[in-house]
């Protein structure tokens, strides 16, 4: 589980599928409470629940300089480290210094260059992202990709000119996701059949050059390895009480992972089995790959309901079976179970035993 | 013609959910002491000879906190069956567990005489005795043996049945119900009558609702509530009752397709 901080949603871009856009044109919960923010992080890390903190947003980068490096030096003396996920176009030297002061990993979201881009920034905006991203690199900070998968950068010919991107980044040694875009519109969404292709395709070209640790591939193999470490979508996440992440607000309160949500709600923890139990009683009943899947990400779902499979079924399943042939073919036995031999109740998130969740969550 | 439901073949666990806005934590409070309210509302009101009976489960955990209220309000227990006690709002009986805490399901009223005649009642599926003595609207227990066990969360009927309901697909609009009609949250207990409405404007309700929140020391409270607009929405076994700033989550029948109730509500006076 990530501790997600989203001190405040505003961000410089405007990227046209922005899960966020919703909450933030409300302008909603915009007054940062650093004491209340770090009061409930302090929580959830004493819990035990997790020691991943990632300051998120919003754009971190956009937020006071003074809130940034309060968070980042609170994150690393709870924990050794810190991390932001960004956008990356507003790395300047101030903030070199505090990624190496605090030990920060930097994630940063483009999704290819130029014209591949495009539902994020334009041209000038990309080239300068990218040229952070060789820059992190020299400068020895830890750093990853969040590429979201869309019309603009998936489909031939762009696809090309990903996969050059990628292999450029192989050089840096920089690795990352591979996010499929859940914006409704289908000007920029793929279909699930497009995804599939597309999938597919990368992971043959990324064998086929030796490139490893890449996601959503890594996590299917972990899936299939039965690794409880695996990407958020794989958790059995319910809309309110999402093991894969856990966000504390700017006002220091902790609610679910919010995509696609018009308002916060507390965190309805610590776990819960209502969709998992929904799911293996009605859309993936039977399924050879629930025990790994768990139905995906509920923010993904069918007709943007949750009691729904995630809406891309066809692509994970399809990597499922490409991954256990292949992990069967190393002679490598994957810890799939069928219908039947496990209980809705192992598929749930459950914390350390002597965890007071309502305590942690319910800020008097 | 209320068509009959589509469902699957499977029941999800009881449970209630009560997912409130952050920011809104009192809110949590204040629900917790409405439904409260509610339930010794149904005691009161057999105790004060508003009716004859009511029903009651009895926790083999809460056995002497329960059996001693009822003995402070004057009023007698018959019990009818054992039943598995569940975390959650239970539409129907389950059969008990050995060894798990359990549930006398059972009635209560001010004379023993009473509490049998019910109890034979409700042994014998005479729904029409059953629902005299517990005070309910005759139209609203006619409409519950019309649509019982169909629909055992009729919701939905109930909706279809509101004069004035604007049907589209599997989304009916109600406007101007009354609140104390709304019966929407009774999955978390909080309702002006204890009984299964027949429609949403139903008068009679109403009639019984003005008496019956006389026990309800926060009954201005509650009709707020019950005034707000409010949906209902069905699917695969769970219904969200979205509310402006809560939600709550419940197990309901497995409808293979999406039933959604949305209803506004007339502004009570006082």
């Amino acid at each position: 589980m990530t501790i997600l901080i989203d001190a405040s949603l505003r961000c410089n871009l405007n990227c046209r599928y922005c899960y966020n856009a919703p909450l933030r044109r409300a302008n909603v919960y915009e007054d940062i409470n650093l004491d209340a923010i770090k009061g409930a992080v302090k929580r959830l890390v004493d819990l035990g629940w997790s020691r991943d903190i990632v300051l998120h947003g919003g754009e971190p980068l956009y937020w006071p300089r003074e809130v940034l490096e309060e968070l980042l030096a609170f994150s690393y003396k709870l924990t050794g480290k810190s991390a932001l996920q960004t956008n990356g176009t507003l790395i300047d030297d101030e903030v070199i210094d505090l990624f190496k002061r605090y030990n920060t990993y930097v994630g940063v979201s483009i999704d290819g260059p130029g014209e591949l881009n495009k539902f994020r920034c334009g041209p000038k905006v990309t080239e300068v992202v990218i040229n952070n991203i060789r820059r992190l690199v020299e400068e020895k900070i830890g750093v990853g990709v969040i590429i979201v998968v869309h019309r603009a950068n998936a489909l031939q010919p762009q696809r090309e000119r990903l996969k050059e991107f990628i292999l450029w980044l192989k050089e840096l040694g920089v690795t990352g996701r591979m996010n499929p875009c859940t914006h409704p519109d289908p000007s920029i969404q793929l279909t699930p059949q497009e995804l599939t292709m597309f999938y597919l395709d990368m992971a043959s070209f990324l064998e086929g050059h030796g490139i490893r640790n890449w996601s959503p591939f890594r996590d299917i193999v972990g899936a299939l390895m039965g690794k409880p470490d695996v990407v958020c979508t794989f958790r059995g996440c319910d809309p309110f009480a999402t093991p894969g992440g856990i966000c504390v607000d700017s006002r220091g309160e902790i609610v679910p992972c919010h995509k696609f949500a018009d308002k916060m709600f507390y965190y309805d923890g610590p776990s819960q089995p209502t969709r998992l139990e929904v799911l293996m009683n009605t859309d993936c009943k039977g399924c050879r790959y629930f025990y790994n899947c768990r139905g995906g990400c509920p923010g993904n779902a069918v007709g943007f309901d949750w009691r729904n499979k995630t809406r891309w079924c066809f692509a994970w399943k399809t990597l499922f079976m490409r991954y256990e042939r292949l992990l069967r073919f190393m002679g490598i036995e994957p810890v799939i179970k069928l219908p039947g031999e496990y209980s809705v109740e192992e598929l749930v998130f459950r914390p350390r035993p002597h965890s007071d969740w309502s305590k942690a969550v319910r800020r008097k | 013609m209320i068509p009959e439901p589509e469902v699957y073949d499977f029941e999800i666990r009881p449970f209630i959910r009560i997912i409130v806005e952050a920011g809104y934590n009192k809110l949590r409070d204040e629900l917790c002491v409405l439904a409260r309210e509610c339930w010794l509302a149904e005691l009161k009101s057999v105790a004060e000879g508003m009716r004859a009976c009511a029903t009651m489960h009895i926790s083999s955990e809460t056995l002497f906190r329960d059996l001693k209220l009822l003995e402070e309000l004057g009023l007698v227990f018959v019990p009818i069956r054992e039943c598995a006690r569940v975390n959650g709002f239970a539409h129907k009986f389950y059969a008990r567990e050995p060894g798990k805490p359990y549930d006398v399901y059972g009635v209560v009223a001010r004379d023993y005489e009473t509490g049998r005649k019910f109890a034979k009642a409700d042994r014998s599926g005479d729904h029409i005795t059953v629902g005299k003595l517990l005070g309910y609207p005759e139209c609203c227990v006619k409409f519950f043996i019309h649509m019982w066990p169909k629909w055992y969360d009729p919701i939905w009927p109930a909706a279809l049945n509101t004069p004035g309901a604007k049907v589209s697909g599997r989304e009916v609009i109600v406007n101007d119900c009354f609140p104390e009609a709304n019966i929407l949250l009774r999955y978390c207990g909080i309702r002006a009558v204890p009984h299964l409405v027949c429609n949403f404007k139903c008068k009679a309700t109403k009639e019984f609702a003005e008496e019956f929140m006389q026990f309800i020391p926060h009954r201005r409270e509650l009709i707020n509530l019950l005034s707000q607009p409010i949906t209902w929405d069905a699917y695969k076994g769970v219904v969200m009752v979205r509310m402006p700033h809560f939600i709550v989550v419940a197990n309901t029948m497995p409808l293979r397709h999406r039933h959604i109730v949305k209803l506004s509500l007339l502004r009570s006076e006082g």
